[in-house]
């Protein structure tokens, strides 16, 4: 039984800090997003103890099982929001970015009701590989859909002429749309090095029996997704078109996780069922 | 020792007798190598900007100090001496670094809010310390203002409100591209407003400028002002192919961009982000060109209106600003008053032990008939006698540092105690 305690208080530490974000939003006094930012790294700190424990717990990377794969994913978006947060000192991005998080917690609540919590029998070496590098690549997804977000809205205050609201808060819209270029293409790079170690490593049954694995599907076709964006931005479509497609993946990215690892049978070419 | 500041500013003089006093940077330099040569002041800042000359001293002699400084500000235009003498404002010790704070916290500026004087302010001090015009008390006293007007500057919305056509028209700019150093701007039209846009866009950065105009010469000749290109108007297209900001003032009376050339541009830049700042009236450019993906145009209404609204916000965070700054005033007065207090506490210290001691010396011959031990309890009892009787008025002197009343205290002190002497 792992002890869900820590993971309970980083997802209560997130919507907190969502809640100071968007109080900050609506009356910019510096000490909200401040306080917002220091709980956002304090719910950092316990989702990492948690992770620990989990992998004290299981003696393995914790990566062995779908929650374990989303409790990673969902911290290093938390760990890339509070470096944006560091870089830009806006005060703002948490609003578009913590409701993806929190949203990654609440969803690893459910795994952890629904699936088995028996970890896939694989090396640490591998499920570093092929499932954390797929999961910083999420985290980099969830980044840019936040970021793309954060775009839209940016414009239309551009658009309004509105530089003296919440949205003058903001980054530019070209460090934005160029923050969350930068996001997409390391997350695909990420994705890609996971995807390619998995099938190289498995390469016998990979073949073979890939139509049958929901997940190594899904993640196949988001990774063309996010190539063809990539492609597409390369051709001049940029602005909120780009933002409205990283928004569009994500959706799809975070529904198509949830479907896969809860009713569209998971991984069977990982026996264990990891994500 | 009191803090003095003897100067003009827009609220006292006009323009003409504002440029008239101007300082350039050899002036400035002569003019503070002068005045400290005169030996009244410790330390020394001028501030030379087009709305203020002012000069901040930390003086052994207020008097002399100032009347010093009122020759020297006439001396700048003996020509105009009169009209100086009628426009100058003095401020001493809790006034003058109020009136330091307000001035370098863009609080009494013609343009509340405006991020120029900052770094004006900045300019003058590090040019005292590169002209060695300064003890350590003026670093304290100015370290600490700028701390405090940037603490104003990030806490409220004071800055952040662009109040004039250019400003609100560069503002646009740096909130679609971010920092605008390594951004071109294309500048149509050869009038008054394109050149004060062009000055705008250049004091934020904009790396490449062009100038665009029906007449090549007049385009040319701004060019050679700003260091930069020049273009016909026939090259209109090709020059907003390579350019990220576009200014519109020309005094065309048909559009100069339609949306099918906003279109060609726009294919041609593979939809990197264009902004148009049309200031023309009648406009320059087709307000249809707003179709275009990514191209952001604002015409002069809309500026106008941005900058109006943006001087009634600036005028209310003002207030808050100004409360703001009135708590780190307080602050940074007690710090004064405890690094005034310090060496007057020290001389006044030092005094009264000379004088025990001197005491001590005289009559120590007619107390021979003392054993030495007694002899030391007695001189004992004079020092603890003289310490007993001095810590309540230090106590006293150290509490006045809160209230604000140090300099009063200090200087009742030093005519007392004879102490200007001991400095």
């Amino acid at each position: 039984m792992i002890p869900m305690g820590l993971y309970q208080l980083a997802f209560v530490l997130q919507l907190l800090s969502l809640a100071l974000f968007l109080g900050y939003a609506a009356w910019p006094q510096r000490g909200l997003a401040l306080t917002a930012t220091w709980l956002l790294g304090f719910a950092a700190l316990f989702q990492s103890f948690f992770t620990a424990i989990l992998a004290i717990h299981s003696g393995a990377v914790p990566l062995g099982t779908a929650f374990e794969s989303l409790n990673f994913w969902a911290l290093l978006f938390t760990l890339v929001t509070l470096l944006l947060e560091l870089r830009y000192h806006v005060g703002l991005l948490g609003v578009f970015l913590v409701p993806f998080s929190a949203l990654l917690l609440l969803m690893g609540v459910r795994f952890e009701m629904a699936l088995p919590q028996t970890p896939a029998p694989l090396g640490g070496v591998f499920l570093l590989l092929h499932v954390g590098m797929p999961m910083a690549g999420y985290a980099l997804f969830s980044a840019s859909a936040g970021l793309g977000m954060a775009w839209i809205v940016a414009e239309r205050q551009l658009k309004r002429g509105d530089l003296s609201g919440s949205g003058y808060q903001l980054p530019a819209l070209e460090t934005l749309d160029r923050a969350a270029w930068r996001a997409t293409v390391a997350g695909v790079v990420f994705l890609a090095i996971g995807l390619l170690w998995g099938a190289v490593a498995n390469h016998d049954q990979f073949l073979a029996h890939i139509r049958g694995d929901a997940k190594a599907v899904m993640s196949l076709v988001t990774l063309l997704f996010y190539g063809t964006l990539l492609s597409l931005r390369d051709r001049g479509m940029r602005g909120k078109r780009f933002a409205i497609l990283l928004l569009a993946g994500y959706t799809v990215l975070f529904f198509t996780f949830y479907l896969v690892n809860l009713y569209w049978g998971g991984h069977p070419l990982a026996s264990g069922g990891a994500g | 020792m009191p803090f003095l500041k003897v100067g003009i500013s827009h609220k006292t003089a006009p323009l003409e007798l504002r440029e008239a006093l101007a300082l350039d940077e050899a002036r400035s330099r002569e003019s503070a190598r002068e005045l400290k040569a005169s030996g009244l002041f410790r330390d020394l800042v001028l501030l030379s900007t087009c709305n203020r000359v002012e000069a901040y001293a930390w003086c052994a002699d207020a008097e002399k100090g100032e009347a010093r400084l009122r020759d020297w500000l006439e001396s700048l235009h003996p020509g105009k001496a009169a009209q100086v003498r009628r426009s100058l404002r003095v401020a001493l010790d809790d006034e003058a670094l109020w009136h330091l704070m307000q001035v370098a916290a863009s609080l009494d500026s013609m343009v509340l809010g405006e991020a120029q004087i900052l770094g004006q302010v900045k300019k003058a001090y590090k040019e005292a310390v590169e002209w060695n015009t300064l003890s350590s008390f003026f670093h304290g006293v100015f370290q600490r203002v700028f701390s405090a007007v940037k603490e104003v500057r990030s806490d409220t919305e004071l800055g952040r409100h662009p109040a004039s056509v250019p400003s609100v028209a560069v503002s646009l700019a740096e909130r679609l591209f971010g920092e605008l150093e390594r951004h071109s701007a294309l500048v149509v039209g050869a009038g008054k407003m394109a050149e004060l846009c062009a000055e705008h866009l250049r004091s934020a950065g904009v790396d490449r400028l062009v100038f665009c105009n029906r007449s090549l010469v007049k385009a040319k000749e701004l060019a050679k002002r700003f260091s930069c290109d020049a273009l016909a108007l026939e090259d209109l297209e090709q020059g907003l192919v390579n350019a990220d900001i576009a200014v519109f003032s020309t005094a065309s009376t048909s559009h100069l961009m339609g949306a099918e050339a906003a279109e060609r541009v726009m294919l041609q830049r593979k939809r990197r982000p264009q902004i148009y700042l049309d200031i023309a009236v009648p406009r320059n450019v087709d307000p249809d060109v707003r179709k275009e993906e990514g191209l952001y145009l604002y015409d002069m209404d809309a500026l106008a209106q941005m900058a109006e609204e943006h001087a009634e916000l600036r005028l209310e965070s003002s207030r808050e600003a100004r409360s703001m700054l009135r708590r780190r005033f307080y602050e940074i007065r007690e710090w004064i008053g405890a690094a005034r207090l310090g060496p007057t506490l020290g001389a006044l210290t030092q005094k009264v032990e000379e004088l025990r001691k001197a005491e001590w010396d005289k009559q120590a011959p007619r107390l021979k008939h003392l054993s030495p031990e007694d002899l030391e309890r007695v001189e004992y009892l004079t020092t603890a006698l003289v310490k007993k009787i001095l810590n309540t008025p230090l106590h006293r002197l150290k509490e006045s540092v809160k209230t604000g009343h140090v300099a009063s205290h200090v200087e009742s002190l030093e005519k007392l105690f004879d102490l200007k002497g001991e400095e």
